[in-house]
Formats: C-alpha cells, sequence, structure tokens
C-alpha cells in the first residue's frame, strides 16, 4: 500500500516539474472517472457487506465439509462465483477448509471462482465492458477455473 | 448529479444511519454489518483514489503510439507477455484492473491482450500469491499458474476472434 502511495506522489511530483497544466488535467481526469463509477462501487460493497452476513466463513465451511468431492467442487465454485470476499478473508479460510481436510480440487474450485468470476461485480464490470463482453469474460473464466480445479485435483489428489 | 446516481448515494447514506441507529440501540446484527462494511469501505477509499489518479497520468502522457505498438494488433506474443507483467503488479484488484484495462483499450491495445490482463489480474497478482502459497503450499499455485495462465491467454484470442467485430460498438459506448 506505501508503495502505491510513494509511487503516485513521485509520479505526480515528476509530472508536475514537467508540465504543470498536463498534470492537472490528468488528476482532474481521474477524480473524475472516480466519481462516475463511485455510486456504484458504494452500492456493491453494501451487498458484499450484507452477503458477508448471510453466509458467514463457518458457513463456508459447513457446506464444503460434507458430501462428496466432485459435488464439493461444484458448490464451491458457485460460492466463488456469486460471492466477493476480500483476499483478507479469503486466504485464511482457505486454509481453514484445508485444514480440515477439504480437497485440492475443492480449494481451488473456490478461491479461482472467486478471483476470476464476480456475478456480483457484473454492474461495475458492465459499465466499463458492456453486457456482452462482461458475461463471456465471466463464462471463459469459470470454464477456466474448472479446468484449473480438475488438473490440481489429479496431482494433489482430492479428486476421486 | 444524475438521478441514478443520487439513488445509489441515499442507499448508503441510509446504511449509515441505519448502522449508527444500531450503535445507539447496540443492536448487535446492525453493528456487525458495519464491521463488514468498514473493512471493504476502508479499501475502497485508500486504493480507489490513488489508482484513478495514476490512470489520470496514464491519460495524460502515455501516447497512443508507444501503448499500440506494444500491446496493439501486432505486439504479437510480446503483447501477452507485456499484460501479464502488468498484471502481476496490479494492486487493488478488478475494480482496479477494470478501469485500468479500458483505458488501455482506448489507447490502442487490442481486445485479447486486454482481456489477458484482466483474467491474469484476477489470478496472479502478487501480494494474493504470496497469500496463497502461503497457505495452500507452493505447488497449488504453481500449478495453478501453469494450467491459468495459457488458458487464459487462450480463451482472450478466442473472445477477440468471435466476438471482437460485434463488441467494438458496445465497448465504445460504455464508459
Amino acid at each position: 500500500m506505501t508503495v502505491l502511495y510513494i509511487s503516485c506522489a513521485a509520479l505526480y511530483i515528476i509530472s508536475l516539474i514537467a508540465n504543470p497544466k498536463k498534470t492537472w488535467i490528468a488528476a482532474k481526469s481521474g477524480i473524475k472517472m472516480l466519481l462516475k463509477i463511485l455510486p456504484q462501487f458504494l452500492v456493491i460493497i453494501l451487498i458484499m457487506t450484507f452477503m458477508l452476513y448471510v453466509v458467514p466463513p463457518e458457513k463456508i465451511v459447513e457446506l464444503l465439509s460434507k458430501n462428496g468431492n466432485w459435488i464439493n467442487m461444484l458448490i464451491a465454485s458457485i460460492i466463488g462465483s456469486i460471492v466477493v470476499i476480500p483476499g483478507f478473508i479469503a486466504f485464511p479460510l482457505a486454509g481453514i477448509l484445508k485444514s480440515i481436510g477439504v480437497g485440492y480440487a475443492v480449494l481451488a474450485s473456490f478461491t479461482t471462482t472467486l478471483m476470476m468470476v464476480g456475478i456480483l461485480t457484473y454492474p461495475i464490470e458492465k459499465q466499463y465492458y458492456g453486457t456482452k463482453l462482461t458475461i463471456i469474460r465471466n463464462i471463459s473464466g469459470y470454464i477456466i477455473a474448472i479446468a484449473v480445479s480438475i488438473v490440481i485435483g489429479v496431482l494433489l489428489g482430492g479428486l476421486y | 448529479m444524475k438521478k441514478k446516481d443520487i439513488i445509489l448515494y441515499s442507499l448508503t447514506i441510509l446504511f449509515l444511519s441505519f448502522s449508527l441507529i444500531s450503535y445507539l440501540i447496540s443492536f448487535n446484527p446492525g453493528v456487525q454489518l458495519f464491521r463488514n462494511y468498514w473493512d471493504y469501505f476502508k479499501f475502497v477509499l485508500s486504493v480507489m483514489p490513488v489508482v484513478f489518479l495514476l490512470i489520470g497520468l496514464f491519460k495524460v502522457w502515455v501516447k497512443k503510439e508507444t501503448v499500440i505498438k506494444h500491446m496493439g494488433h501486432n505486439s504479437g506474443i510480446k503483447g501477452y507477455l507485456l499484460a501479464i507483467i502488468l498484471a502481476f503488479a496490479c494492486i487493488g484488484g478488478l475494480f482496479a484492473a477494470l478501469p485500468i484495462s479500458k483505458q488501455l483499450y482506448n489507447k490502442g491495445s487490442r481486445l485479447s491482450v486486454i482481456m489477458t490482463y484482466l483474467g491474469a489480474a484476477c489470478v496472479c497478482r502478487i501480494p494474493m500469491v504470496l497469500w496463497e502459497a502461503s497457505l495452500l503450499g507452493w505447488e497449488f499455485t504453481a500449478i495453478r499458474f501453469i494450467v491459468s495462465l495459457p488458458l487464459i491467454i487462450l480463451s482472450s484470442i478466442f473472445i477477440e476472434k468471435v466476438f471482437g467485430k460485434n463488441l467494438r460498438t458496445e465497448l465504445m459506448k460504455a464508459k
């Protein structure tokens, strides 16, 4: 985080020295872009908040500790596609899942869909890329996630 | 401000008032909800402005020709490699990767390179990788990379080939 702040400040100072007018335009257009998307951001994090409350990590652990591996993998991929969990919750959760014996394939399908497929973030993605491309991208992300999980399941165990 | 934005903002204000009341009458579920909210909110507030300020600089200083040369239609495999390297360094996840990639697209990067960047930014941002590897093991992370990156590139090429032409107008309309 600090790296981000320092590099941003450094770049702005350099830019300011090179061309104050251009720098001003850059800052203004950056803020304008942010304000354009901010209302959507705020609503998405509101939905994510409620989601995390309805489906807390304990619930996910409970859901994934029953059933066979293939079914678990499917459930994990569906949960992963819908919810958006920030890294600081997702990875400790994956660690817990691993420690209670959830297979690698299930873990892979959970973490990979979590990262690549975002049903909740759809409204934001749509703003940038339109409906069609957003849907195509998410579907292909889902397929890739499943492929990755199967390979991991075959190589590291946990898929039979 | 647009009407839609006002409605969206008022949802947030409504939630904040609900949280405040929850605190005052110590309504536990409400307090818990706000704690969850605050973590996300902190993230949006601390990362997103910086990301957008940097995008602003990029927009002003980076020439269109440069992007076209390195990530455009004739960039070949270098374009994809560059997209993956940029994705490694992406901080802020999808929320940051979306506006960054759109800006690259506007400057002349080809669609398949952009899709590779987006996909790779989801899968292999450095801070996330370190965390994942320490909890789930390096083999896990390594296999995930080796399998997903080629598939991401292939699917990106596929998306561009099949949908590229139809999508151009829609992409221009979006922000």
